[in-house]
């Protein structure tokens, strides 16, 4: 089965949902979120810091769906604090984090997942970055293991280059 | 009704999660702009510091992800990778864009059904293009939005 059907299958059973923008409704990228982070991430916005900081997990995701450029790192043991997406440790594994560092004052929060097509994402995990504290590789295992759940033996998709993923990207190397 | 309030979520005005999305989106699509605007002149941060006075570590930070940059130094930048100007419009929704839709002043729900938007891309040279939009939970993918400088107005007709 190709990746593209399982995603279309995941879809039609209700397990991802396809997130458009939420302020435009567009999806000039692709990205597919479980129900539990779509919950998360939509208005309207409580008035708390926690409502601030799901405000802020959805401005992300529109700009990755408006086709905002993205500052992106393949190297996860070098890149700048803030930058918008890494990929995971081990590289091998094909996994990605969204990372959000907004509101300046908080921990951020941490959406990993895989590219299922260039400018497609599927969002297995969501973490408040506080409650991951260093377990680095408990987060890895933790996604590797939805990824299998979701997509069985199916890969995420995989590129010699960033352009394989994503377009529109500003990369440290 | 004021437009405003069918998009809040109380009769007192926007909570601070409404305000926190309205700002860290317009910092987005700021960051955008000058993300692509630097990538495209092929500049260095070295260079750029040199044409525009700024150092290169507000720079760095200014390109490493959206914050709330000022104004002076996103017009220095644009203006010293790609001899450009800001366009500013208004964006205003008349309902939420995704999930139910709450018609102004009526308190109903309708239902979902396909919408239209016309996107403009903010440039000397309008060019405006037709897109289709769904705002269920298919697979429909936009024809084209390539560039995040682009003003998106919802149409009445299909």
């Amino acid at each position: 089965m190709s990746i593209e059907l399982a995603v279309q299958r995941l879809v039609d059973d209700k397990r991802l949902i396809h997130r458009p923008s939420s302020l435009v409704g567009i999806s000039a990228r692709d990205l597919f979120v479980t129900p539990e982070i779509h919950a998360l991430a939509h208005p309207p916005f409580a008035d708390t810091e926690l409502g601030v900081r799901q405000a802020a997990l959805a401005a992300y995701f529109d700009a990755y769906c408006e086709r905002n450029e993205m500052t992106v790192s393949q190297n996860p043991r070098k890149k700048p604090w803030d930058t918008m997406l890494a990929r995971v440790d081990l590289p091998e594994t094909q996994f990605w984090s969204m990372r959000i560092t907004d509101p300046e004052d908080s921990p951020g929060m941490r959406v990993l997942g895989g590219f299922c097509w260039t400018d497609g994402f599927v969002a297995l995990t969501f973490d408040y970055r506080e409650k991951i504290g260093t377990d680095f590789d408990g987060k890895v295992n933790e996604i590797a293991a939805a990824w299998n759940d979701y997509f069985g033996q199916i890969g995420p998709h995989r590129g010699e280059t960033m352009d394989a993923y994503l377009t529109g990207y500003y990369e440290y190397k | 009704m004021r437009i405003s309030q069918a998009i809040t979520n109380t009769n007192e005005g926007p909570t601070k999660g409404d305000l926190a999305y309205a700002c860290m989106r317009n910092q987005s699509q700021a960051h955008s702009l000058m993300l692509r605007a630097v990538r495209d002149s092929g500049l260095s941060q070295k260079e750029l510091a040199r044409r525009t006075g700024i150092d290169e570590a507000t720079i760095s930070r200014a390109l490493s992800r959206p914050r709330n940059i000022e104004l002076n130094t996103l017009s220095k930048l644009l203006y010293a990778a790609s001899g450009a100007y800001l366009t500013l419009a208004l964006f205003v929704p008349t309902q939420p864009a995704a999930g139910r839709v709450h018609p102004a002043g009526t308190g109903e729900e309708q239902s979902s059904g396909a919408r239209t938007f016309v996107c403009t891309r903010l440039s000397s040279s309008v060019d405006a293009q037709r897109i289709s939009a769904s705002t269920g939970t298919g697979t429909s993918r936009v024809l084209s939005l390539s560039s995040s400088n682009a003003l998106v107005r919802e149409v009445a007709d299909a």
